[in-house]
This record gives structure tokens, sequence and C-alpha cells, in this order.
């Protein structure tokens, strides 16, 4: 199990995805990336990457999630409800056409509470994808 | 691979603007333009480097090892005496590793936090790290992101603090932390990264003949109009529109979210020689004041006076911020800690703030409550770790101010980071103390905030809800509106089963769209309710800037001041006038029918005179539009002046609310002149009545009750509420304990049961 960073408040995340969402109790969204790497993504498939949402503000309503469009990958950001429990799974996915390596940058904003006021809600992430190898 | 190489040079070409050291402003454009350029990847990857290259300090090159070696880059390595410089590093990593860089120097190690640039919170045992500072005439730090990424090329940003000046030659080396597969329970990836290098012999660090710009204190001698001394917010540039001190590395009282510094007259910044832009401004009572200095090597002082448009408090009116905080948020990235009174009491007097509640609240509840007494105090603005500041050269003494004792500071409670705080943020003012009964931690606190809300009445306390309007945006600017809102988040939630039932005094705001904040309010008061509103700054969290961004202005008879002040604004606030806002508009005396007071009874309907003096300032001209990236104006998207400005014209307008619904205007011009005006208002039955400029100033209402009848001015806004509290109920409950849901509920039903009753009440819709 590793640690997410703390993501500005609230203590580390356990978790095995990538990155975690972190709301705090004042409601602002933090996003992180956490020791874990997301594996080169074989081209042509959708692929999902999963992220942790711990919700300490209690903070109900959509996350959603934005993204510039980046060359030669197709991004599939869904709006996620929020329950204001505690802790909720997510994810978003992703599409390559070729072989590259994208730089990300991404933020999540919670419409009900700060919206794009939060200072920590973006993070950049690296993404590799290969051509699928048959056997 | 240009798309992410161009990533990470935008990235490192923001953090310096971030950390007050922007490149020339053309660079950002061209990296963009580069974006879209039809030319090859490879064309395109060159043009990045060849604009970044003058910039690079260093070159590091990463082996397949992950072994380091350094080079110096094109850029000069100018340093400067007692501050903090920086500059892009340019990581080429051909055998694409992935790890964590650091620059490790002169065996000052550990000292600074990352993530909140601030050193301290790491500092275990001062006594131990300052010698070490003190010896090391270079520092180093990376300002993050630090992690290599695995790309061929990346830049990261390094800034160099330098104890000394003139020519120095010094060493910078850099160490990657390289991932692996497998952990080391005893070795972290960097322990055994400063292995693998020990076991070679060979040069990791690149040698510099650092060029360190002599630096002297610079003092400040601030004056108000009046000649007194006092504290202020100065922000200092270079010609290079560099930050002074450093946004790299800051120390308490200096913060490195904010542009500016807060310091008092007689106290000092570290400068060399060069041109500066000063700027100096004590809140938003005063403009800003801009000098162009020419600094020389023997300068030793600069001469400022403040330049007051408005002085409330010559009118009767004092200043406070219900809602800042000492910890957590922007403070540090270990929340639980935050800084002293001492540093608190120094933002709010740079704010030109009377007073200043400070909310302990969860991340930080356990730490900063000890400094919670039940009283108002106005401590020395001390150095909180002298020995490190002047292990860092900061060698300045606090200065005593001939205004000091015009600021106090009040430490209170949010319920924030509590079990009911899904029911909006509790602030209570006035504890006489600070934990509910039969509760060890903050996890044993009540699950829905009115028995909390009942808890601080018994102590005297005024209660109500912060950033109000927090979750209850429903789309539209219309005031009133009649649409439920989904009460999603934090603000003004349970205040509508509180008021009815005598539990909850007031709400909070002056930080977002008005009409999120401001609608439950009007139906609160249309309906009969006494709800009072304040303006607040929940400094850091929503605000960064400084303490009272977000204001609340109340007459007293004579300045709150000694153990007792909060208490004597909160009796101000409760039955007197009062207004609240941005601080860039004020509201003197407003009347109906000649008196002040906040209840007047007439005999029977007609016309009434409502009276006030207004003063507003605004520039001749509207800023220029903020830079990309950055926000407009200090308020993102909350109140400000600015926003109430009429076209490209230096008016504003005044509006008089009747129940809400605005039935007289009148255009003001925001010269900074008081204005007296003058409106007659037709009163068909009971009614509230408020003066707004919006988005800068609102007041609270006066009370006109007819004939004795009480205020029941819409049925729409009684159904709003009655079927809010549905609403609330569908958000919340499930958040309440079992144990507790039935009273809760039993709450809810007495709320709604208010609701319909006054609704009934109501003469019109």
């Amino acid at each position: 199990m590793a640690h997410g960073e703390p993501a500005g408040c609230c203590g580390p995340v356990d978790t095995a995805a990538p990155i975690s969402v972190t709301i705090n109790p004042e409601a602002r969204v933090n996003v992180a990336r956490t020791e874990n790497r997301v594996e080169s993504l074989t081209i042509g498939d959708w692929h999902t990457i999963d992220f942790p949402i711990v919700n300490t503000g209690y903070v109900t309503g959509p996350l959603v999630i934005e993204g510039d469009q980046v060359p030669n990958v197709e991004l599939d950001l869904p709006v996620h409800e929020l329950t204001g429990e505690p802790r909720q799974e997510g994810g978003f996915r992703v599409r390559f056409d070729v072989p590259t390596t994208v730089d990300l940058t991404l933020t999540f904003r919670a419409l009900g509470a700060l919206g794009g006021l939060a200072i920590h809600s973006s993070l950049h992430l690296i993404l590799r994808s290969h051509v699928a190898v048959h056997t | 691979m240009f798309q992410p190489l161009l990533a990470s040079a935008t990235r490192a070409v923001e953090k310096l603007r971030d950390i007050g050291e922007p490149l020339p402003d053309d660079l950002t454009s061209q990296l963009a333009k580069l974006a879209d350029d039809t030319q090859t990847d490879a064309v395109r990857s060159a043009k990045v480097e060849e604009l970044l290259r003058p910039y690079v300090l260093a070159d590091v090159e990463i082996d397949e090892q992950g072994l380091t070696a350094t080079t110096p880059g094109a850029a000069p390595p100018r340093l400067v005496q007692h501050g903090w410089r920086s500059f892009l590093v340019r990581v080429a990593n051909p055998h694409r590793l992935l790890g964590d860089l650091s620059a490790p120097s002169n065996s000052v190690l550990g000292l600074v936090d990352h993530h909140s640039h601030a050193a301290r919170i790491t500092l275990a045992d001062t006594l131990t790290v300052v010698p070490r500072i003190e010896r090391a005439w270079l520092q180093a730090k990376l300002a993050g992101p630090t992690d290599v990424s695995g790309l061929d090329v990346e830049y990261k940003v390094i800034s160099l603090y330098s104890r000394d000046g003139g020519s120095r030659s010094g060493e910078l080396m850099f160490l990657l932390a390289v991932e692996e597969a497998t952990e080391s329970l005893t070795r972290p990836p960097s322990s055994k990264a400063w292995q693998r290098m020990g076991f070679e012999s060979r040069q990791y660090a690149g040698r510099f003949d650092f060029d360190c710009l002599p630096a002297r204190d610079i003092r400040f001698d601030i004056r108000e109009p009046d000649g007194n001394s006092t504290v202020a917010a100065l922000t200092v540039r270079d010609s290079q529109r560099r930050a002074y001190p450093s946004k790299a590395m800051r120390l308490a009282p200096d913060m490195f979210f904010h542009e500016h510094v807060y310091r008092a007259t007689g106290e000092v910044i570290t400068l060399p020689a060069g041109q500066y832009e000063i700027s100096a401004r004590r809140g938003p009572e005063y403009r800003e004041v801009r000098l162009e200095v020419d600094l020389s090597a023997d300068s030793e002082a600069v001469t400022i006076e403040l330049d007051r448009w408005a002085d409330p408090a010559a009118r009767g009116y004092y200043s406070g911020d219900p809602h800042i905080h000492a910890g957590g948020c922007s403070h540090y990235s270990v929340p639980s800690e935050g800084v002293t009174p001492e540093t608190m009491i120094r933002h709010v007097r740079g704010e030109g703030l009377w007073m200043g509640s400070v909310l302990t609240w969860g991340p930080c509840y356990y730490h900063q409550k000890q400094f919670f007494s039940g009283l108002s105090i106005s401590p020395r603005a001390e150095l909180e770790y002298p020995a490190m500041q002047q292990a860092q050269g900061m060698t300045w003494d606090p200065q005593d101010t001939d205004r000091d004792s015009q600021s106090l500071l009040r430490y209170d409670l949010e319920v924030s980071g509590f079990p009911s705080s899904h029911s909006g943020h509790v602030i209570l003012l006035g504890l006489t103390d600070q934990d509910y009964p039969g509760t060890q931690l903050i996890e044993d606190w009540p699950s829905w905030n009115l028995p909390v809300m009942r808890w601080g009445h018994a102590q005297n306390a005024m209660v109500g809800y912060a950033h109000c309007g927090l979750g209850l945006s429903v789309g539209t600017d219309e005031l009133p509106n009649y649409v439920i809102p989904g009460f999603q988040s934090i603000g003004s939630n349970e205040i509508i089963v509180d008021v009815p039932l005598g539990a909850a005094d007031f709400q909070c705001g002056a930080e977002f769209a008005p009409a999120a904040e401001l609608n439950l309010w009007y139906h609160l008061l249309n309906v009969g309710y006494r709800t009072l509103m304040l303006g607040e700054t929940d400094y850091p969290c929503i605000y960064d800037d400084g303490p009272g961004v977000g204001r609340t202005y109340v007459r007293l008879p004579e300045p709150p001041h000694g153990e007792q002040a909060l208490e004597a604004w909160l009796g101000g606030l409760k039955e007197g006038p009062s207004y609240f806002g941005d601080g860039r508009s004020h509201v003197y005396d407003f009347a109906v029918d000649g008196s002040v007071g906040r209840e007047l009874a007439v005999d029977a309907p007609g016309p009434v005179k409502v009276t006030a003096t207004v003063a507003a300032w605004l520039p001749e001209q509207p800023p220029a539009a903020p830079a990309v990236g950055q926000p407009v104006y200090s308020a993102p998207v909350g109140w400000h002046l600015e926003r109430s400005r009429i076209g490209q014209s230096r008016n504003v307008l005044v509006e008089v609310l009747v129940n809400g619904v605005p039935v007289r205007t009148q255009e003001l011009l925001a010269d900074g002149n008081e204005q007296e005006i003058e409106f007659a208002v037709d009163l068909e039955r009971s009614s509230w009545i408020a003066l707004r400029i919006l988005r800068s100033v609102h007041t609270q209402p006066i009370f006109v009750e007819i004939a004795g009848r009480a205020i029941r001015a819409s049925r729409r806004s009684a159904q709003w509420l009655h079927d809010s509290v549905d609403a609330l109920w569908k958000a919340k409950s499930g958040f309440i304990r079992e144990t507790e849901r039935p009273a809760a509920r039993e709450a809810y039903d007495a709320a709604q049961a208010t609701y319909l009753v006054r609704s009934n009440e109501c003469e019109v819709d």
C-alpha cells in the first residue's frame, strides 16, 4: 500500500492509485500524485486511471475534471457525484492513437464548493503508450 | 517528444513567475505559440530549448545509474546577499529514469519544506540547525515539483541563497533518488543515491563563480498621514519584477503566499543596491502608494507616507474580520502548526483592522487551542524564531508603533473538521470555553449544529455560519430568487433550522457571488427574523491576500479596547448600525426618518426618508486586464468595488432595498469623497430597509414596523425556507448520527412549522 502526498492537508491517503483527490474540511480540493506510477498503456484501448476521493469536507454535488486537449490522446473525464462520504473511488479514462508520451494537466473542481479557487487542485501526469504485443 | 517538453518548460516558467522571479513577458507567449506551430516536433523542441537556454543556471545530466553530473549553464550566476535568487535547471535524462531530484548543499540538509517553502516546520531542533545555516554561505532548494518523470529533457527551478556579498566560488550538485521496484525497509531511495555516489570517485558537482550582490538592511519609515508610526503591507520589486524578500523562501511573519510583507515603521527589508518599485497599503481604506526608488550602496532608509482615503473609525465605525486562521490551508503543509498570535497581530495591523477573530479549527485545533484565552489581546509583533531569522540574514528587530493598540485579536472557534461540519461551518465568537462539554476529541462533538449553537449561546457568544455562499449557488444572479439550492457544501446550511429556533445570530460572507450569499439572508429577513450578516475573509483558506478582504464595520461609542474588546464590538453589532463588504465603499449613519436604530416603529403606511453618507473609491480608470493565469483583482470571484463600476465610468450604483428588492437607486461618483444621499421610500407594510452597492457594501437592515405589525413581507420567502429545510434534510441527514437524528428531525420539523405559520401571516406573495 503506497501513500500519496498529504495533498496540502489531512495526511497521506492509502491507495494503490497513481493520484489521490482530497477535499479538506474547508472544502478545498487538492489533487496529488502518489508514489504509484501509471504503467505504459496500449494504444487503441480505453484505460481507466483510478483515484480515491477522500472527502473530509462533507462536500456533495458534482466533481468535474478539466484537461487541455493533447495531441494523440483522448480523454474521458466523467463528472463524479460527490456523496459527502469520507471516501469514494473515482476514475477517468484515456485512449492513445499512437505510441507516445504526454504530459497531462488535470484540474479537479467541486462545483458545489470552492470551484476554481483551490490552489492545489491541478496536477500534471506523465502518461506513456505503446503498441500491444500479441503472442 | 515535444508536448511533454513544452509542458515542463511552461510549468518551470510559471513557477518562476509564482515565486516572484518572472522571466520576460514575451517568453511565455512565445512558448504558447509553439504549441500551435506546424513545424516538426524536433524543430519546435529545439526552439523551446533555445528560448530557455539564457535562463538555465545548471545543466544536469543523469547517467544510467542515476548519478548526476552538473555543469554551469548560460545564466549568469548572480546571487544576492541575504536573499534568494531562482533559476532554471535543465535535466537531461537519456536513460529515462524515474525518481526525485534534490539539490543538497553544504550539509544543510532537510531544512526546507518543499511544499510550504517554510523552513521551520522541518526543524526539530533549531539549536542544532541554526549554526549549520550560519556556517553555510550557500543554500539551495528546488522549487517543486521535484520529480524526474522519465522524459529525455525536463526543466526544474532552483532557488539559491547567499549569506555573503561579493565574489564567491561554490558548487551545486544534484541527487536523484531513483524509484526502485523493491523498496528498502532501511534505506530510502535518497540514502541509496548517496551511497551510490560514494562508491564512485567522480565529480558530481558543477563549480560556479557566483557574483553575490551585497545587500544591506533598508529601513522603512512608514507614516500615517498624521505622522504616526504604523504597520503596512509593502510590496518590493526590482527592475526585473523580482519580489523581496524572495517568495522562494520566507519565514514567518513573511508568508510565501503573499506578494507583500508586513513591516512596521523602522523595520527593515534586506536589499541590494538597485532600482525598485515599492508599493505600500494598509487595507482598503488606503490608496496604494507607489514609489520608484533608486537605492545606492549607502542608502539606509525609505520614507513612505500612507494615503488614507477613508477613516471609518473617525465616524465611529470600527472594522473587524470575524474569520481568520493562524493554521491550516495556505499557511503550511503541516496544518497542525501554523503561526503564533505575534505573527497574526502583525497581519491584522498591516491591514488596518481593529478586530481579528482567529478561529481555531479542525486540522490545527489541538495545537492552536493553546492560544485561546477568552480575552482580546494585542501582543507585541515579535518574531517567532529570531535565531532562525538571524541565520537567514534577517536581522531586523520588531518595532512598536503608535497604532499597535488599535488592533486586537480574539481566539475563538470555527466548527470545521468536526462531526457537524457537513451542516455548515459554525463560527462561535466570544467563547469563554472552547471545549464542548463531555468531549475529549473533535470526533466526540455533536454531529449536527444546533447543540453547538446552543452551547455557544449559553456562554453569551454570538454564533453563526461561515462562508455562507458555499453550496448555495443556483445558477442565477437574481436577487431574491426562489430556486432551492442543493446545500452541497459547507455554507449557510442548518441556519434555516437554527434561526427559527433562536439559535443562530448571523451568517458571514462578502466572499462569493452575492446571489449565493444574500438570497437566504433576504428570505429570513422577509419573514421577520433579525439575522445579521458580516463580511469575512476566511484567511488564508478562501483568500490568501491578508485579513480583511471581507470585513465588517460596527458603530461604537468608543474604540474597542482591552480584554473585552470583542464583547464591545459584538454588542455594537447586535444593537447598533453596521455594514459589511470589501472596505472599498462605506455607508455611514444610514437612517430611516433620521433614526439610525435597528428598529423603527411608525404609525401608518406611507413615505419614509432614507439617508446616509456614502463614500467609495475607485481609480479613475479601470485596471488593465490581468496577465494570463493571474486572478482578476484580489478577489477572484467575490466582492470587489471594481466589479461595481458602471461601464468605463467612475460611478457605482447605490441601491435602496425594501424587503430585498431595489426600490430606489442613485449613481455615486467613486472619488473617495463622502456624499450625502437621500431617498423617499413608500412603505405599504412593515418592512426591512437596507442600502447596498452590490459586490462592495451592504448595511444591516433597519426594521420598520408599522402600527405594531411584525414583518411578514413575503409568502414566497416563507415557502422557500420551508422547502429548503426538506432539501437540507435530504442532503445532510445521512451524516447525522443515528442517536442524534430524531432530535434533529424534531428541530427540522419545528423550523418548518414556524415557516408555515409565518407564511400564513404574510400579507403578500
